[in-house]
């Protein structure tokens, strides 16, 4: 079956759940990185990814169109994570809590795949959790801007119309999320960058 | 390019957002600096790193479990959900829903303090509250239901007056009428309407005023009734005063506040009564020869039929007797029934007399504006009021869908 977006749509409108589990196919790998990389917290992502769905099952009706779909889906993931954060502040225990039980979890399944995988694959799991590590420590409207662009790979044009802000705070954020987090990695016990230098 | 402005166009280069010129200053800059190439490498590697992290997957059921979940929702439900308790804290709605209780509450305490909530449109209904019928035993006592007997049957003879205003030239007429023969049998009465402030008073002093001129209250009733504007005092009084006291007691009373209404019947019985002795006369001279035929009677039936005879005329004149007497007691004891209402002075206003000139007017229309303003503030509360009730009822109806609503929910999660 030809996937057809604007048909699947409006057939979403009209409250086939068909079209709808091929529209949440289509998508939910996506948003689920994107929120898991902004939560840093893989069971908030899909606790999160979910309630997306959910708002996109109960708005659709009011998407009209004016931005492709994905731009629209992505605001609602963005500002679903934004309201979540919001809420986290709210209740500091929580927030303390949580990323340290998903790192400890993360830390115990490694562990236990590294009993039948190469050493290489080893480090590069431990990289990828420090890099994680180090994005989480970001602040969040520069997080956002580095998971839209270096882990999702949107263009400039397409995150200044996700957050609804202007090429020029897309520009100048990236910037300084880059180098933020650059001096994160720096910072960390893990000499990173040797080998690259 | 200095090693500032480098740091800043990082990102731009690395994403090729950058303009021509800045590119190749950026690149000689980069060959320039060692510091800046090594800080140029980090970011490029930070960049790679993030475009490197690998990709999770979603459990499989993943799209399957919300369509179950959404198909749970029912229309009715998910309009609910934007309301449901949670979100009522979070977005800080309980300020908004205690701020308009606060003054769903003070209003409701302005308005059962001003007793608005009596209000009625048509100020029908009367709470009397009857303090009874205080009946003087001066005199032989009055009954009301003959006095009323009295005014049906009078209202139908001829020899009525009645006027009404103007009042002063009707009652020099009156006066006229009775001073000019002694004799002369005028049945007086009045009804005065009167609008006081504090009827209390007014009302005791009237009771002591007629008392002391040789009058009497023949009833008397006080009783609130429910207006537009609020609750109203009003009483009833029936007096008896002396025929000669009748102007001055009358007088007294009409100063006692604003006259609505005033209306003397003089009611000339004197033929009435001229005709009514001499028939009486007549029947008692034959009862008399009555008398002496029966001292010339012989037989039982004679005496038995002149006995019917006497004891039949001797009821008429007895009749007769109470009819003249009753007569004479209206005659001497004038009747006033007077009417009062209460008026509260705040409804009056400011008085709007006593200001002339161009300046006199401005602050009269001023004042008369203010007045108006009273007044609509005044009905605005009084229509508030009466919307109360109705707005807590479907406070309550609404309370307790959002119970019924949270528990059915809160069932469906377990």
């Amino acid at each position: 079956m030809e996937y057809n977006e604007k048909d699947i749509i409006e057939k979403c409108k009209l409250g086939d759940n068909n079209a709808f589990e091929i529209l949440i196919k289509n998508y939910d790998k996506k948003v689920y990185n994107m929120i898991y990389r902004i939560m840093g917290n893989k069971e908030d992502a899909l606790d999160l990814t979910q309630e997306v769905f959910i708002k996109v099952y109960k708005g659709i009706s009011t998407f009209r169109g004016d931005s492709s779909f994905s731009t629209w889906l992505y605001r609602l993931a963005t500002n679903t994570c934004f309201d979540e954060n919001r809420k986290k502040k709210n209740k500091k225990t929580h927030s303390l809590d949580k990323p340290i039980e998903t790192e400890y979890g993360e830390f115990k399944r490694d562990l236990r795949d590294d009993t039948y995988n190469p050493d290489e694959m080893l480090i590069k799991k431990e990289i990828q959790n420090l890099v994680q590590k180090a994005i989480s420590m970001l602040p969040e409207e520069q997080r956002v801007m580095i998971v839209l662009r270096d882990i999702q790979g949107f263009t400039y044009k397409e995150i200044s119309e996700i957050l609804q802000c202007s090429m020029g705070t897309v520009k100048s954020r990236i910037s300084r999320g880059r180098l933020a987090l650059k001096n994160i990695l720096e910072s960390l016990e893990e000499p990173f960058f040797k080998n690259y230098v | 390019m200095n090693c500032e402005e480098f740091e800043g166009y990082i990102s731009l280069y690395i994403d090729d957002e950058i303009d021509d010129d800045s590119r190749i200053s950026f690149k000689n800059h980069m060959e320039q600096c060692k510091e800046c190439e090594q800080k140029y490498q980090k970011v490029f590697e930070t960049v790679s790193l993030c475009r490197d992290l690998e990709e999770f997957e979603l459990p499989d059921e993943f799209a399957s479990a919300i369509i179950k979940k959404v198909k749970r929702e029912s229309p009715l439900k998910s309009l609910f959900r934007s309301f449901t308790v949670k979100k009522f804290y979070e977005k800080g709605m309980w300020k908004a829903v205690a701020s308009t209780a606060a003054i769903i509450v003070f209003i409701l305490i302005v308005v059962s303090n001003s007793n608005l909530l009596n209000y009625k449109a048509d100020g029908s209904s009367e709470a009397q509250e009857d303090i009874g019928i205080l009946s003087e035993g001066a005199l032989p006592s009055e009954n009301t239901q003959y006095y009323t007997d009295n005014v049906v049957e009078s209202a139908q003879e001829p020899g009525i007056i009645k006027r009404s205003m103007p009042f002063e030239k009707e009652e020099e007429l009156l006066n006229n009428m009775d001073l000019s023969n002694p004799n002369k049998k005028l049945i007086r009465r009045a009804a005065v309407q009167l609008e006081v402030e504090k009827l209390d008073e007014k009302f005791n002093e009237i009771f002591q005023t007629v008392e002391s001129k040789g009058g009497y209250v023949e009833n008397s009733t006080v009783w609130t009734s429910t207006t537009t504007t609020g609750p109203q005092k009003m009483s009833n009084l029936i007096l008896r005063v002396p025929e000669q006291r009748f102007d001055e007691i009358l007088f007294f009373i009409e100063k006692m506040g604003d006259i609505k209404s005033k209306s003397i019947i003089g009611d000339d019985k004197t033929l009435e009564y001229i005709d009514l002795q001499a028939r009486m006369r007549n029947m008692e001279l034959q009862e008399q020869k009555l008398l002496g035929i029966l001292d010339k009677a012989s037989n039982v039936q004679e005496i038995l039929e002149i006995m019917r005879e006497v004891s039949s005329i001797r009821s008429e004149i007895e009749s007769m007797t109470a009819q003249l007497k009753n007569w004479d007691n209206l005659v001497q004891y004038s009747t006033i029934n007077l009417d009062m209402s209460e008026i509260t002075s705040s409804k009056k206003g400011i008085n709007t007399k006593s200001y002339e000139g161009l300046l006199g007017k401005v602050s009269e229309a001023f004042i008369l504006s203010v007045n108006k303003l009273i007044d609509i503030g005044a009905l605005v509360l009084i229509y508030i009021g009466s919307i109360v009730p109705i707005i807590l009822l479907i406070a309550v109806i609404i309370a307790i869908i959002f119970i019924l609503y949270r528990v059915l929910t809160y069932r469906e999660q377990k």
